[in-house]
């Protein structure tokens, strides 16, 4: 696993192609015919399965649908919850 | 359905504790221009509305409304972590102790409770589509005013990120608007409402 600052520099590139892609769409919902919009969200999509992958090769789930058990350790608990400030974030 | 993604929409990492700004913050949960209401009422209007498109565009704002109420809570919970009695004695924050502790309860910030009635719905695309508008504006004017009362460089970036999204949204919405528009009768838009005349 890596270290809670890696994993802090990992979720950051998750939130911005993330963040890419909620403008985007909402862009395409309105445009759902404009060619450059779609060679970009297609392009962001790409790049949002790479930044997510490797986040949760080293870090642990973003969806209950990911690699949430480990040998015997339900991992969707672990590291703490997004809300909570950096200190909340290891322990019970 | 939703499934929940572990992360915040835009990073949020307070590191000093401040009661008496989460007591205004709050409003933007549980307000009159809050981001639980526009959530709600952006998904509820989906059902009558008959144009997929614009259907898809109060399904995607309506759920990223989602992920500001998460971030507004955020904000709010960060703010009053750790507390001590004598850090919420005195300020505006020891109402809301009293009744809910530090928990997270929809309150605007003058203390009145949530309020389904701000979460508008009238069933006519073009009536609805006027009050997201409002809405979205109504919001942005609420965070400008969160923003003149606040220096805390940790709580800005996240207000400012959401103020920017209301800005985003309303031009979305302005093009569903024109989008229903195009197809009603240009000379009497209001003579027919598309989510109930057939």
């Amino acid at each position: 696993m890596a270290s809670a600052n890696e994993c802090e520099g990992l979720l950051y590139r998750v939130q911005m192609y993330g963040f890419v892609l909620d403008e985007a769409r909402l862009y395409l919902d309105m445009h759902p015919t404009n060619r450059q919009a779609l060679e970009y969200y297609k392009k962001y999509s790409e790049l949002y399965r790479e930044a997510a992958d490797e986040y949760e090769a080293s870090c642990g789930p973003l969806t209950a649908a990911s690699e949430t058990v480990v040998g015997d350790t339900w991992m969707w608990s672990e590291n703490g919850w997004p809300w909570m400030a950096a200190d909340e974030k290891g322990g019970n | 359905m939703w499934s929940y993604e572990k992360k915040l929409q835009f990073p949020i990492n307070i590191k000093n504790t401040n009661p008496q700004l989460a007591s205004l913050i709050i409003s933007q949960f549980g307000g009159p221009d809050d981001e639980l209401g526009a959530s709600m009422r952006y998904l509820s209007q989906r059902y009558s509305m008959p144009y997929r498109d614009v259907a898809g565009v109060l399904t995607d704002i309506g759920t990223e409304e989602l992920a500001h109420m998460e971030m507004v809570s955020a904000i709010v919970h960060q703010l009053t972590r750790s507390l001590k009695p004598e850090q919420i004695e005195g300020t505006n924050f020891a109402p809301y102790f009293i009744d809910h502790t530090t928990g997270l309860y929809p309150v605007a910030a003058t203390g009145v409770p949530y309020d389904a009635s701000t979460f508008a719905l009238k069933g006519d695309a073009i009536a609805d589509l006027n009050e997201d508008l409002a809405a979205e504006q109504k919001a942005r004017v609420t965070y400008d005013n969160i923003l003149r009362l606040v220096d805390d460089p940790d709580v800005c970036a996240p207000i400012r990120f959401l103020r920017q999204r209301e800005i985003v949204h309303y031009q979305r919405f302005a093009e569903a608007l024109g989008r229903v528009q195009e197809e009603l009768n240009y000379k009497n838009f209001y003579g027919y409402n598309p989510e109930f005349d057939k």
